[in-house]
């Protein structure tokens, strides 16, 4: 990547940053002002715009210089909802302190969201690709996707303006966080901003506070899912079931052989019989299913569709998020499956795990562009034996899903498969009549989810 | 924050004033002050605001259009900011009559989606839309109106004073509660004075860097170039780079090719690489009645050529459209032009020298004019003693070259002929002139003698030179060599790379014209266009098209009602607006908010809340989360701290809560005269504790 362009970039970012923590509104206004002046000021045989220009000058410097005077000292604590779910906005207090022996009034609080810039080396994943796109559109990508990557926080807090501090004293007041987009977000620290005399310039004091919410994606209310299947033998045993059921249910006793592992010898049996025994437990049979997530978007739909493909991701994840939710993990394990930089399995149920932290790694996923849906296959057939349902969800229902889907039946694995997408009747339309899409696949149009997912 | 009341009026009636526009900004300002006298409120959605977003921009653009037309570029700024308050006025007053508060930019224009295939709901489902910030139209269109104010005819101090006296308001509304006024005071008036200061001297910046603008062009340039001067780049060593901006169009009347070449302006003495036309002296050109025909001066007769003198050669004519930067230059002309026929144009003036070198002036940028030309007519005025002068220090290789073409003691026409002959056969054309030649010599000497190389500036200052040395009376003449046909535009086409230059020799009692550039020189130059030549034709003959139906447009009467057009247009416009059944409803005002179910919560007059807010004041703050009860505890122990010799105990404040709370949420309401009583305690209350603080 160009070093030179990304330090423009930075320069340029830095250089918003900076005024948006100093600029009030009403100070953006005047610099726009200035600006405007300075060009159509520039000709003083034309218009008086010159004299406007002197005199928002003077006031926006002394607005300026006066706002380095702010001094205090401040204390904060802030009460954070660990979660917080896309679209649902959550409230939470901050209690703020005054350490000063002066009256504080007129201050303003905001919250710090910590913008991680891209790497110099990381490279826009899809922009580049897209072909259809002109020369202009393809020279300022690149900077197209970093300012919507730093401009496009997964939340918003807005600034709230904090009630008269008495000294020594302290106020509470309560932010409200808008999720945006699922996974964490970051939060650097609080700063209290001053307005200046006359409304234009911030002075602030930034106090740090690192924190961190996770927001998940938003979920779907399902009808109760009944998966046919078995219980399995797991070979796990009770370390996988540590709480629940039929663990460390006492079996027999018999004589050592060897390759017995150490902590199966009954050492008092030993003791009386004086040659080794070990004691059998009962096998391990319960539920496990497994939640497969497709996140292969590039075979989904072409590049220039990015919109697209990113809404059928999140819906997908969404889907995924309210099977973890309500699959009764108290009776059954749940291994989600999916791939991103590498193949992933993720198990919760039975005590192992809860189902926040599967929500927490669902928050995380990134979509898989650069290998094929095949990748997912070995994953899958490793665990097969000790399955016994599938739930997929899938973004498309193409030859290589078809192929899992045959593969799993084959293994005479139940299987739930829901297929999203953004028009069912072009994707029935586009599928061979020879063989049909089946009837246990469902077709679910995202316009529709709720209603869909209902009726399942 | 709230605007200033009465503010927008004021600065309105203040761009009136300024801008001599009362008779708009009047109404402009009682419409912008009524909604603080009328109930009057418009019910309109979002469609409605984008509808009259549009209109504004729409207005913006038609004078857009109307600058292009009227091609006034240097008050381009003037223009455009002076009609800004009434272009935007209908968002503002959208804003005003509109019975919601919370408009914003993305309201007026929203983005426009990415891919027009994709369904909302089904983006909606996992994205949901950022809410924007609500924006109050009011200060950015006071700003605007400040700055259209700007464009003032008149350079008063009372400018500065109306836009500090219409600031202060808005300053003062902005100002944090945390600053005093003294303080608030103090900062202006010094802001107010630098800036007073600050004017003035950005002012005199401005006059004093015109001035040395001026003078470094002039001397860049040299003053009165062109009928009195012409720089030539012989000399100079450097690499000649040319135009291939169309400059003029040429198309013959009776369809035949038109001449060679179109004069410019003709010089008579050289020195160190300058032409310069001697005792150059303007005359005014005869005219007609009706101000279309223009005709040349016989500079020996002083008159004109006769109507019947002209019919006896029937002359050719030829049409040239040329651009007339500033509505000044001069007309390039073929040989034996007698009469010139222009339309008739304001400010009209033509002048013509000895020389035949005609100036033209007029409220034009662009001038078609047809040159009645007949070969027999030379207008030039006869050879003088400059028509023979040669430089000192080109004399010796001048002579060398005649003494080599043995043109002593010849006859003019041989002389002419051996001279033609001579470039001919022995020089070459070129425009890289980047070959170090002795230092010992002038150009001309180089060119002569060493180089053989030149551009057509070296072919025909060694002609005329050489031409006066051979006691031939010669002159130096600059203009177009016509020999590009455009199929496009089914005329010639003279660019800016065949300017060309050529010599005027005196013989046999007339100028005639001596070219001694090799022919190759067309080619040569036509080799060096880049491909992207015709796309730039093609874009030039665009906007030649474009100019013509500008310039008919502004010539014709119809162009002064163009304002009717645009009324015409906003009729049709509104008519338009009301056909597509806009739901615009008349409504009242109402108190707050959009929502049609006034909810009103029984108990919230209570005059606890007036306590509440006048407790926080003096920062015991009641949390969100916190009951008045709770509240009232948290506080008890800094009451005593602070208030200990008060007469207001905090205990009477928890009995009246009590009361506040059988107000506030009892159903069996207290009677009126438990009311009064509870009432009127809390008032003393209250009021003892502001006397107190």
């Amino acid at each position: 990547m160009d070093r030179l362009r990304y330090r423009l970039f930075l320069i340029g970012y830095g250089l918003q940053r900076w005024l948006a923590r100093r600029l009030t509104p009403a100070g953006w206004l005047g610099l726009s002002c200035l600006m405007i002046t300075a060009v159509a000021g520039s000709d003083t045989h034309q218009t008086l715009a010159y004299q406007v220009f002197a005199f928002l000058w003077m006031v926006m410097a002394i607005a300026f210089l006066y706002s380095f005077t702010f001094r205090g000292r401040f204390g904060i604590q802030r009460t954070l909802p660990p979660f917080a779910s896309v679209g649902m906005a959550v409230s939470y207090r901050v209690v703020v302190r005054n350490y000063t022996s002066r009256f504080q009034r007129g201050l303003w609080l905001m919250e710090e969201i910590d913008t991680p810039l891209p790497h110099p080396s990381e490279s826009p994943p899809i922009i580049d690709k897209s072909a259809s796109r002109n020369s202009l559109s393809r020279s300022i990508a690149y900077y197209r996707w970093l300012w919507n990557r730093v401009n496009r926080p997964l939340g918003r807090i807005r600034m709230v303006e904090i009630p008269p501090i008495p000294p020594k004293g302290q106020v509470e007041v309560r932010l409200t966080l808008q999720p945006f987009q699922r996974g964490p977000l970051p939060l650097k620290g609080v700063t209290i901003l001053r307005p200046g005399p006359f409304g234009l310039c911030y002075g602030y004091r930034r106090i740090a506070l690192p924190e961190v919410v996770w927001i998940l994606p938003p979920r779907y209310a399902l009808s109760a899912i009944n998966l046919p299947g078995m219980r399995r033998y797991q070979s796990g045993g009770v370390a996988l079931a540590s709480a629940v059921g039929e663990s460390d249910e006492f079996r027999s006793l018999r004589d050592y052989q060897p390759g017995d592992p150490l902590r199966k010898i009954h050492w008092k049996s030993w003791a009386k019989t004086g040659k080794p025994v070990v004691r059998e437990d009962q096998d391990e049979f319960f539920v496990r299913h497994a939640l497969i997530l497709d996140t292969f978007l590039d075979t989904v739909l072409d590049t220039t569709q990015e919109d697209w493909a990113d809404a059928s991701l999140e819906a997908a994840l969404s889907v995924a998020a309210s099977f973890a939710c309500e699959v009764r993990t108290q009776e059954s394990l749940l291994d989600l499956m999916f791939v991103g930089p590498e193949a992933y399995c993720f198990t919760v149920g039975r005590g192992v795990g809860h189902t926040e932290q599967m929500l927490r790694i669902l928050a995380a996923v990134e979509p898989c562009r650069d290998r094929p849906f095949n990748t997912l296959h070995p994953l899958i057939l490793e665990r097969a034996s000790i399955l016994s349902g599938c739930i997929c969800v899938f973004l498309t229902w193409d030859q290589a899903r078809q192929d899992l889907v045959q593969t799993l039946r084959a293994l005479q694995l139940p299987t739930l498969v829901l297929v999203l997408t953004l028009d069912k009747a072009a994707l029935v339309a586009a599928q061979p009549a020879d063989p049909p899409i089946p009837h246990d696949v469902r077709v679910l149009e995202l316009s529709q989810l709720q209603e869909e997912l209902m009726t399942l | 924050m709230t605007f200033p009341r009465f503010l927008l009026g004021l600065t309105l009636l203040f761009w009136g004033w300024q801008t001599q526009t009362w008779a708009i900004a009047l109404p402009l300002a009682v419409v912008a002050e009524a909604p603080h006298f009328t109930p009057t409120r418009w019910d309109m959605a979002d469609a409605d605001f984008r509808r009259v977003a549009n209109l504004s921009l729409l207005l913006l653009l038609g004078l857009i259009v109307y600058m292009v037309v009227i091609q006034e570029w240097e008050k381009a700024i003037a223009l455009l900011l002076r009609w800004q308050p009434l272009l935007f006025f209908p968002i503002v007053a959208t804003q005003l009559y509109a019975q919601r508060d919370n408009l914003s930019l993305r309201t007026l224009f929203p983005p426009k989606p990415r891919h027009s295939l994709v369904q909302p709901s089904a983006i909606v489902t996992t994205a949901p839309a950022q809410p924007s910030q609500p924006l109050d139209f009011r200060y950015p269109y006071f700003a605007l109106c400040i700055l259209a104010a700007s464009v003032s005819p008149e350079r008063s101090p009372l400018f500065y004073l109306g836009l500090v006296a219409l600031s202060a308001p808005l300053l003062w509304q902005m100002r944090s509660p945390r600053f005093s006024p003294i303080l608030w005071s103090v900062l202006l008036g010094l802001a107010i004075g630098i800036g007073f200061v600050g004017h003035h001297g950005l002012r005199q910046l401005h006059l004093a860097l015109e001035q040395q603008a001026i003078a470094w062009l002039s001397e860049a340039f040299g003053v009165g170039a062109d009928p009195f001067q012409s720089n030539t780049a012989i000399g100079s060593i450097d690499q000649l780079k040319q135009s291939n901006a169309i400059l003029l169009r040429v198309a013959r009347d009776d369809g035949q090719p038109p001449p060679d070449l179109l004069r410019h302006a003709t010089y008579n003495r050289y020195n160190s690489s300058i032409w310069v036309a001697m005792d150059s002296t303007f005359q005014p050109l005869s005219v007609n009645d009706a101000g279309d025909q223009w005709w040349l001066t016989d500079t020996i007769t002083q008159m004109p050529v006769s109507p019947a003198q002209l019919d006896a050669v029937s002359p050719a004519t030829l049409t040239v459209t040329a651009p007339l930067p500033k509505g000044q230059g001069v007309l390039k002309l073929p040989e034996g032009t007698v009469q010139v026929d222009v339309p008739a144009i304001a400010e009209m003036a033509m002048e013509q020298n000895q020389y035949r070198t005609v100036k033209v002036e007029g409220k034009t940028d662009a001038l078609t004019y047809q040159a009645q030309f007949a070969p027999e007519f030379s207008l030039d005025s006869p050879p003088t003693a400059a028509d023979f002068e040669v430089p000192k220090s080109e004399e010796a290789a001048l002579n060398q070259v005649i003494a080599e073409l043995g043109l002593s003691g010849q006859s003019n026409q041989v002389i002419m002929r051996e001279i033609q002959q001579f470039f001919a056969q022995n020089f070459g054309y070129s425009l890289d002139l980047t070959t170090e030649a002795s230092k010992d010599r002038t150009a001309i000497a180089n060119f002569l003698l060493d180089t053989r190389t030149g551009h057509c500036e070296y072919f025909a200052t060694a002609t005329t030179l050489l031409l006066r040395t051979a006691g031939i009376p010669a002159r130096y003449a600059i203009g177009f060599s016509v020999h590009e046909f455009s199929p496009l535009e089914n005329q010639y086409i003279v660019r800016s790379r065949h300017a060309h230059a050529w010599t005027l020799a005196y013989v046999d009692g007339a100028w005639q014209t001596l070219d001694t550039t090799p022919p190759t020189w067309i080619a040569q130059e036509n080799a060096m266009v880049s491909m992207w030549g015709k796309v730039g034709d093609f874009f030039s003959w665009g906007q030649f098209q474009l100019g013509m139906v500008v310039r008919s447009l502004r010539e014709s009467e119809m162009f002064q009602y163009w304002w009717l057009l645009a009324v015409l247009w906003g009729l049709w416009a509104l008519w338009r607006q009301w056909r597509s059944g806009s739901n615009i409803k008349r409504a009242k005002l109402q108190a707050k908010s959009t929502t049609a179910v006034d909810l009103v919560i029984p108990g919230t007059d209570s005059v606890f809340y007036q306590i509440e807010q006048r407790l926080t004041e003096q920062g015991w703050t009641r949390q969100p989360s916190e009951t008045f009860k709770q509240w009232l505890d948290r506080i008890d122990a800094s009451w005593q701290v602070k208030n200990g010799e008060l007469d207001c105990s905090l205990a009477e404040l928890k009995t009246l809560l009590a009361l506040h709370y059988r107000y506030r949420f009892d159903p069996v309401k207290m009677d009126a005269s438990e009311q009064e009583k509870w009432r009127s305690q809390l008032q003393s209350w209250l009021s003892q504790f502001q006397t107190k603080n």
